[in-house]
């Protein structure tokens, strides 16, 4: 069953991670580089994590980058289904997927396209139905107790860890913090289109999150952030970079990736 | 009552500054000599008239002296005809007055008289009585004999029908979003190049919006000598009248005197009107209608570059008063929706689409073709949408914005629910005589779409009680069905159909106002449960009145509000 459900999810993410590469305008080789060396972070997470959930929040990741950048750019209606129905859509998939749509609502009701307050409000309304219904939804789910969809289709089971040995909560959120680094060559590289910029921002939110699920106490593998991460990146270089940039920036990532998730089990074992 | 005469000198008097210069109609008693087998729209059409002979010699009265026309007119009515030139208005008037009778005819009785299945001066038929009231004895002797899965099945039923029609709009939302729908405006057609235009306006106690109707129409960007406004004024109806002779018409302003009678009812008098539209497009607003000024050459444009089988441009339509109160801003978020969104799902996906009731642009001969509109139908605009998708034609939008007055007050904005409620009822029942017949028209999803949509509409708004009344009717229910227990199903059932169903609306009605950039309309979208409370009153008056007085027309009232 899991390993159905993440050979379904491989595909489906190779061909969001194509799509991407394509649409950016890069010749093939470039795309399909691209789209592998993604592709492989995302598979590395999940190795890491021994479970399919990883790729699943790695599609939600993509979707919520691609329809915020579309919403803010065009802010048309398919826009808005499409990044209210990620940010639920999210929340079904992992508990934190809540503070997530928290953190992202702002950033694109905020954004300085957007004017006056009643516009304001009405782009709050419009961005936070869906997030909140799905979060109503959640929690009437929680009370028969399941902490997520995912959770209950045994996708992310709880208390995935490399060791018996449960870490410390600093050292929780230090390892779940320093997941950033995957992004890092992303951002450096995103140079010519600013809201490219909304995608890294997903990828932030994703951390903050997972950091802030870790002060709370959960306990979850930090690796599995490496294919959301990787997702957000890709995105973010497809749109915002040019193809040699991106390029180098998807390199250095797979590297960052890889060690970032051997490093894990050793800052898990302090 | 105003004398019409009187009334077009005053007019022609005011016009040239006190000096009536236009040629009057000779004094002399008529005696015309219709051409053999002419009908009088072709007197209409080509502005000339058979009057009398003088001395064995006929006289035709023109206000048209054109080449072209000369030859015409001596080609219908012989080649030794003294063409005498007269003023257009009362040209108009006097072929009107000599053929009240065949005008008003064709008006009220054209539809019936050459396509009765389409029209809806009976009600249902036999059949549709037949099948309806079979249904409701099924259900009745099903509650009689088994209650609880009578009611069960029932629950289901309004529950996946609720749930359906809010899908079904979400799915159109989706198409109708679509960046093809709009997304290339065709070039403007050269002042030359503009073709006649004929702009309808039905007027009903309206007497105190008049100067504000003439100044939205002075300003529509388009050539006067390539524009005829046809105001179309009810025979009995003096302060309209009068509110019409006190203004100063522009030239190209004809008024056309609808004989008093039943059914009173817009489309009679459009109909009426029709017959002396010249333009090769006609376009019908309501009084209050404010368009925007390119309006008239958006359409042109766009019908020269559609094919000739698209016989209709629908233009969008929205409020200038949205900001009013609540109920006009939620009337705004549903307009907004309607317009913005549905219909252009429905024209994406093929599916027939009803026109509003106001600033459809038509090709002329296409709305002859089809033998104008249901005099008896409410909801002529409807009506109309399909069954021109059903004789072949396509109806698409108009990226062009008509702003109107949205009722102000809740009694006012039930009475015009109510009315297209029950038109809707009226549409789907015309249109539903023969099944097979519309599935053979309008193909299979046309035909689904037709029933979601038309049927949907009034459906949804009969259901939504209905679910209320089970889901609270539930906590009193006691037995089981199947192993499940009655209370338990038909509480479930019911809750997750008005959720799910009244999220799935709420959001949408929140998303109307996107394309437009009112956004801050969106937030009084969250107030449409009781907006639907509303809609279904007004459903329900509307299945009493269908039963007790189909084709009455609720009058909206109109300039109450200020300009935006």
């Amino acid at each position: 069953m899991s390993f159905a459900l993440a050979s379904l999810a491989m595909l489906a993410l190779g061909a969001a991670f194509g799509a991407q590469a394509a649409r950016a305008g890069f010749s093939p080789t470039t795309s399909i580089c691209l789209t592998a060396m993604a592709l492989l972070q995302a598979v590395v997470a999940w190795l890491a994590v021994c479970s399919p959930a990883p790729l699943f929040l790695a599609l939600f990741a993509l979707a919520i980058g691609a329809s915020g950048l579309s919403f803010l750019q065009r802010g048309s209606v398919r826009d808005v289904l499409s990044v209210g129905g990620s940010l639920a859509g999210v929340q079904a998939a992992v508990p934190m997927g809540g503070m997530v749509a928290a953190l992202l609502i702002p950033v694109l009701a905020g954004w300085p396209r957007q004017s006056g307050p009643l516009r304001h409000a009405g782009l709050y309304a419009i961005l936070c139905f869906l997030p909140v219904l799905a979060a109503v939804g959640l929690a009437c789910f929680a009370r028969l107790g399941h902490s997520s969809l995912l959770a209950a289709l045994h996708v992310f089971p709880a208390g995935a860890l490399p060791s018996r040995h449960v870490p410390s909560r600093i050292i929780r959120v230090l390892m779940n913090s320093a997941s950033l680094i995957v992004l890092a060559p992303a951002a450096i590289a995103v140079r010519r289109e600013r809201a490219a910029a909304f995608a890294l921002l997903v990828g932030v939110a994703l951390v903050t999150a997972s950091v802030a699920a870790a002060l709370i106490g959960a306990i979850r593998h930090p690796a599995g952030l490496v294919a959301p991460l990787a997702a957000t990146a890709l995105l973010a270089v497809c749109r915002g970079a040019n193809a040699r940039a991106a390029m180098a920036a998807a390199a250095a990532g797979l590297v960052l990736a890889g060690a970032y998730v051997l490093a894990v089990p050793y800052a898990w074992a302090m | 009552m105003v004398s019409v005469d009187n009334f077009q000198v005053a007019k022609e008097t005011a016009l040239s500054g006190g000096k009536a210069q236009a040629r009057a109609w000779p004094v002399r008693a008529p005696s015309p000599f219709p051409a053999p087998n002419a009908p009088v729209s072709l007197y209409l059409q080509n502005l000339f008239y058979p009057w009398r002979r003088i001395r064995g010699v006929p006289v035709v009265a023109t206000a048209d002296m054109s080449a072209a026309n000369l030859a015409r007119i001596r080609s219908v009515c012989g080649a030794d005809v003294r063409v005498m030139p007269v003023e257009r208005r009362r040209l108009l008037d006097r072929i009107a007055r000599d053929h009240r009778d065949a005008l008003l005819d064709e008006a009220v009785n054209g539809l019936w008289r050459h396509e009765p299945q389409f029209s809806a001066r009976i009600v249902a038929t036999r059949g549709q009585m037949l099948c309806l009231g079979a249904s409701a004895a099924g259900f009745l002797a099903a509650l009689a004999l088994a209650p609880p899965p009578a009611i069960a099945a029932l629950t289901l039923l309004s529950s996946t029908g609720y749930i359906a029609n809010a899908a079904f709009r979400m799915g159109l939302v989706w198409m109708g979003a679509s960046d093809r729908v709009w997304s290339a405006p065709p070039p403007a057609l050269p002042d030359d190049a503009l073709p006649l235009y004929t702009i309808l306006v039905p007027l009903h106690r309206e007497a105190n919006i008049v100067p504000a109707l003439i100044a939205a129409l002075a300003a529509l960007d388009y050539p006067p000598d390539r524009l005829q406004i046809v105001l179309a004024l009810e025979a009995d109806d003096r302060d309209t009248i009068a509110a019409v002779e006190g203004a100063i018409l522009p030239p190209h302003f004809d008024c056309v005197f609808v004989p008093s009678g039943e059914p009173r009812t817009k489309p009679r008098a459009c109909n009426y009107a029709l017959q002396f539209a010249r333009g090769e497009f006609v376009v019908i607003y309501d009084a209050e209608d404010r368009p925007e000024p390119d309006q008239l050459r958006k359409a042109a444009a766009a019908f020269r570059a559609a094919p000739e089988t698209v016989a209709c441009f629908q233009a969008r339509l929205n409020f200038y008063n949205a900001d009013k109160n609540l109920l006009t801003r939620l009337f705004a978020d549903d307009y907004a929706l309607w317009f913005d969104y549905l219909l252009p799902g429905l024209e994406r996906i093929g599916i027939p689409m009803p026109l509003g009731g106001t600033s459809n642009h038509f090709r002329r001969a296409g709305l002859i073709a089809i033998h104008g509109w249901d005099p008896y139908n409410v909801t002529e605009d409807a009506d109309i949408g399909i069954r021109l998708a059903r004789m072949g034609y396509w109806v698409r939008t108009l990226d062009s914005t008509t702003f109107e007055e949205a009722p102000e007050k809740p009694r006012d904005w039930l009475g015009q629910r109510q009315r297209w409620l029950k038109g809707y009822m009226q549409t789907w029942l015309v249109h539903m005589r023969h099944p097979r017949r519309l599935l053979r028209h309008a193909g299979l999803l046309g035909f689904l779409g037709f029933q979601c949509f038309i049927g949907g509409t009034f459906a949804a708004a009969l259901l939504n009680p209905l679910l209320w009344l089970l889901c609270l009717a539930s906590l009193f229910m006691h037995g089981t069905v199947a192993s499940f227990s009655l209370r338990e199903f038909v509480g479930v059932t019911s809750l997750a159909g008005l959720l799910t169903g009244n999220s799935l609306l709420t959001y949408l009605m929140m998303l109307g106002p996107v394309r437009r950039g009112w956004l801050g309309l969106a937030p009084y979208g969250l107030a449409a449960i009781g907006y639907w409370l509303m809609i279904s009153i007004a459903g329900y008056r509307a299945v009493a009145e269908l039963r007790t007085d189909p084709w009455h027309w609720h009058k909206t009232p109109h300039g109450c509000a200020s300009a935006a």
